[in-house]
């Protein structure tokens, strides 16, 4: 038999679709035929070429409303009853559910325990520590007292909650359900509490203060405590609630409404589904007054991951983000400010402003800027990176993988000969892809990031810990060492347990100081709440990298700031004089609050700063004599007490607003070691906003920005276009153009909620 | 309907569904439909039928179900449209104009610089077997198995499409 080059078994061949019988017959066919031979390997050229152009197509992916109703319908029938006995089993749940709910209102302390006991069981030490730290300084911010008298109004307002819940179609992150759920009583206990229905404003405004704290004591254990069978079983209850509601869904195949209550029971089974952006649940401070709690105190923050997530949400997808993806701090460390360091002692230092409130006539802002020493690129320390990188098929998008190299490239290229820099990758690679070499061996290590491919199977065995040992060995004294994780959201490095995770990361930071940076790249699965929980417990920074342009901020521009500490466990205690100070409230840092005894517990982590940066927080405080609105009453109290001179008989006289208190280690001192503290008082020149600097109103801006996008409660009067006028005021010199984008994406933001209501 | 089965079962496919040819069955889809849009409707009603499926039945054939399944649906969906199309042709037209948004759209155009920007001048019979076995992974009996055609028949419609297809690109390099 002869063939020719129209014989289609030639590309049957090449591609391997001859079965056995006829690869024979074939292949003796073409043995002397040079010319069907060459042929052939064009086929296959081809044939690559195909199939590499249709690999690097962008990914597409269904959107997130048609996920949700996939995932909605994988709950119809993983959960439908279809048999009388599977009814049963229902019932059993909810009545198991029922009682662990019963034990919500019996009482707080009690949920408090449970918490407790569960976290220790499940979490790290760290992870509790945290926890504790948050359920103290709340309870010490809003003097919690549960007195047996407001546990029934706190119930029934969260039975009217949870009753208001159900009808919401609002999207929540998982974990605040989850916190809610909680203590939702069962349903008859909540329709009999809420029958006594309460009008008061004044105690809802108290009592949902209390319920959020609450809700965020239990919160953080929550996270880590997925295989709570008492959460799932609450869960199935909301399930027993929304059937009705997904029966419709179920008759109507097409039906494409994002129903969040669905998309959230499905959520606990987030480990094999596919999208799901993950977002840990934050509360925003209430007003305090300094009379019942006059120190605030808080860990620095300076990540920005948070904002360059909103630009993404806002910019490419055209859409809201959702309100726990938006950490406010973070949205206003993401902008330089122009703060001098003008300390020789610390490493930086503190500048202060208060100007009055563009959104609130009467109320105060105060500015709490820090600015850390500088360091030029080619001054820097030398630096021991260990890049450990996501190889998992999820990174292959062009969004992901080619990002993050195109991004480490430029750092390379930024890399002298005292540096050295290995690559571990986990998820379908093989471990270390780079043993560690001199930073000014380029042209090889760029050649290695280049050929970093995604897909393939799992295989995460160990891939942190062979990271962190490679860095041990190159450790680098007086150096930075660091591990730089990058990934869109998986976290199967080799140990499966978060909480081990956290521990290990910890750990190294604090006996190997070998710190930790993470990098966030691409959509629909990052676990922004896990990633920046271990950047933040690997003494680093979180990083969202939404362009090669923010690659480049983060990794080149800001190497400096990234890669060198200059301080840390930086904390930040602010003393309020009640005289000058009705009440305050600290915007944004709300996963950062610590009790004000752990201030000068030394012992306690808080927050790095790196060479150059600058942060920045901002309180809004209230005039004295204003009404507080978390006012309670005890009825042993004299009635009279309220009057100005007994309210401030035991204060001395200042006239200072306020007194703003530092801590910080240098970044090679121990845990053991003594921290070092300065004080920087303020007295309030009672300064109209106009007057105030550019930075300070931009830096109001963009706090107001973060507030709206929250939907905070405390926005009050904020509104898009006050925040465009403030921002294009306070746009200033503007070098790099980014506030200039912040003021296009407010009105970005401006325009989709405008269309969205 | 079968989903008296282990449900995780069913997840577990949908699953892999989702993870293995999300993509691939879009494009698919899309290159039937010309339509972003509908076809990733049409890729989320395959998923949803995949629900109800014996896993244990589908589990072994899963590709050529996903896309016989995908092909069935993208030409019911033109059937009913060429019936709206025939009543109002302009409204069609601009639907289709705004699905796609021009970000992405030049992204697309980036990449397909070389080989694949010639796929779309194959003919249509071509086109479908040449994505289905490159983009889909599948292979020549599972493309029989979705396109109702043999597998000799594709065998001599990919052959004659990678030699077309290597024509024009030797055309556009010299």
């Amino acid at each position: 038999m002869k063939i020719n080059s129209e014989d289609p078994r030639l590309t049957a061949y090449a591609l391997g679709e001859l079965d056995q019988n006829e690869v024979e017959e074939f292949e003796q066919l073409l043995a002397n035929n040079s010319e069907i031979k060459s042929e052939i390997d064009s086929i296959k050229s081809a044939i690559d070429s195909l199939k590499q152009e249709f690999d690097n197509l962008p990914k597409e992916e269904l959107s997130d409303e048609q996920k949700q109703s996939l995932l909605s319908r994988k709950n119809i029938i993983s959960t439908r009853p279809s048999t009388f006995s599977k009814i049963s089993q229902w019932t059993g749940i909810s009545a198991a559910a029922a009682c662990f709910i019963g034990m919500g209102i019996i009482g707080y302390d009690s949920i408090k325990k449970e918490t407790d006991q569960e976290s220790m069981n499940l979490t790290t030490v760290g992870q509790s520590l945290e926890k504790d730290s948050q359920y103290q300084s709340l309870k010490d911010e809003y003097q919690l007292d549960m007195e047996k008298t407001v546990e029934p109004l706190l119930a029934k307002k969260e039975a009217k909650e949870s009753i208001k819940a159900d009808k919401e179609d609002k999207e929540r992150s998982f974990t605040k359900k989850l916190a809610k759920n909680k203590k939702v009583p069962s349903p008859n206990a909540a329709s009999q509490i809420a029958d006594n229905s309460i009008e008061d404003d004044g105690l809802r405004l108290g009592l949902s203060a209390r319920s959020r704290s609450i809700n965020q004591s239990i919160e953080s254990g929550d996270v880590f405590l997925k295989p709570l069978s008492a959460a799932k079983s609450l869960n199935k209850i909301e399930a027993t609630k929304n059937y009705e509601k997904q029966k419709t869904l179920e008759e109507n195949a097409l039906d494409k409404r994002p129903i969040s209550e669905i998309q959230e029971l499905s959520k606990e089974e987030e480990e094999a589904s596919t999208n799901n952006e993950q977002y840990g649940a934050y509360y925003d401070s209430p007003f305090v007054s300094p009379l019942k709690a006059p120190l605030s105190t808080f860990a620095i923050d300076v990540d920005t991951a948070s904002y360059s997530n909103v630009r993404r949400y806002l910019g490419r997808r055209n859409q809201l983000p959702p309100e726990d993806a938006v950490r406010v701090e973070e949205l206003i460390n993401y902008f330089d400010y122009d703060y001098p360091f003008t300390g020789d002692k610390h490493p930086f230092s503190v500048h202060l402003e208060t100007a009055s409130s563009p959104w609130k006539p009467g109320n105060r802002i105060v500015r709490i800027g820090l600015k850390a020493k500088e360091i030029k690129t080619n001054k820097r320390p030398p630096s021991n990176l260990i890049f450990l990188i996501d190889c998992s098929g999820s990174m292959r998008n062009n969004d992901k993988l080619p990002l993050l190299k195109q991004s480490c490239i430029s750092l390379v290229e930024n890399l002298t000969e005292d540096d050295r820099i290995g690559i571990v990758t986990y998820a379908g690679g093989a471990g270390v892809e780079l043993d560690p070499i001199h930073g000014d061996q380029k042209e090889k290590i760029i050649k290695v990031i280049n050929n970093l491919r995604s897909g393939g199977s799992t295989n995460g065995e160990g891939g942190i810990r062979i990271a962190y040992d490679l860095a041990k060995k190159n450790f680098i004294q007086d150096g930075t060492n660091r591990i730089i994780i990058a990934t869109d959201g998986d976290f199967n490095v080799g140990i499966s347990d978060r909480s081990q995770l956290i521990k290990l990361v910890k750990d190294r930071a604090d006996k190997d100081n070998i710190y930790l940076t993470a990098l966030g790249f691409g959509e629909g699965n990052i676990k922004d709440h896990n990633l920046e929980q271990i950047a933040n417990n690997g003494n680093g920074e979180y990083y969202y990298i939404d362009s090669f342009k923010e690659g480049k901020r983060v990794l080149v521009d800001k190497m400096s700031s990234t890669l060198v500490t200059v301080a840390k466990d930086v904390k930040i205690q602010v003393d309020f004089n009640p005289r000058k100070v009705g009440s305050y409230r600290l915007i944004g840092y709300a996963n950062r609050r610590m009790k004000a005894e752990d201030f000068r517990n030394d012992k306690k982590d808080a927050g790095e700063i790196g060479a150059g940066h600058t942060i920045t927080a901002i309180y809004e405080i209230t005039p004295p004599g204003s009404d507080d609105q978390n006012e309670v009453k005890s009825k042993y109290k004299k009635t009279d007490n309220n009057k100005a001179e007994n309210k401030y008989s035991d204060l001395i006289d200042s006239e200072e607003l306020l007194t703003v208190f530092l801590r910080y280690k240098n970044p090679q001192d121990k845990i053991k070691d003594n921290a070092n503290e300065f004080v920087v008082p303020l007295t309030d020149s009672g300064k109209g906003w106009e007057k105030s600097s550019l930075d300070f109103r931009f830096a109001s801006a963009v706090a107001g920005f973060g507030m709206l996008l929250r939907n905070s409660n405390y926005a009050g009067e904020v509104n898009f276009d006050l925040i465009i006028e403030l921002a294009s005021e306070g746009i200033g010199k503007d070098k790099n153009g980014l506030r200039k984008e912040f003021v296009e994406l407010v009105k970005k933001a401006k325009t989709i909620k405008s269309k969205s209501n | 309907m079968a989903y008296n089965k282990n449900p995780s079962d069913q997840e577990r496919l949908v699953e892999r569904a989702i993870k293995d040819f999300e993509s691939a069955l879009i494009n698919y889809a899309a290159s039937i439909i010309r339509d972003q849009e509908k076809a990733k409707d049409i890729v989320q009603e395959t998923l949803i039928k995949l629900y109800q499926q014996d896993p244990e039945k589908v589990s072994q054939s899963l590709k050529a179900w996903l896309f016989t399944v995908c092909r069935n649906r993208c030409f019911d969906v033109m059937r009913k449209e060429k019936r709206m199309t025939n009543m109002d042709e302009k409204t069609l037209d601009v639907i289709q104009d705004s699905s796609d948004d021009p970000r992405r759209a030049a992204e697309r155009a980036d990449q397909r610089v070389q080989i694949l920007s010639f796929l779309d001048r194959l003919p249509e019979n071509q086109r479908e077997v040449i994505r289905l076995k490159f983009e889909g992974d599948l292979s020549y009996k599972e493309i029989s198995d979705v396109t109702d055609l043999s597998v000799s028949n594709i065998g001599f419609l990919i052959h004659a499409g990678i030699k077309k297809l290597r024509g024009m690109l030797t055309d556009q390099t010299i």
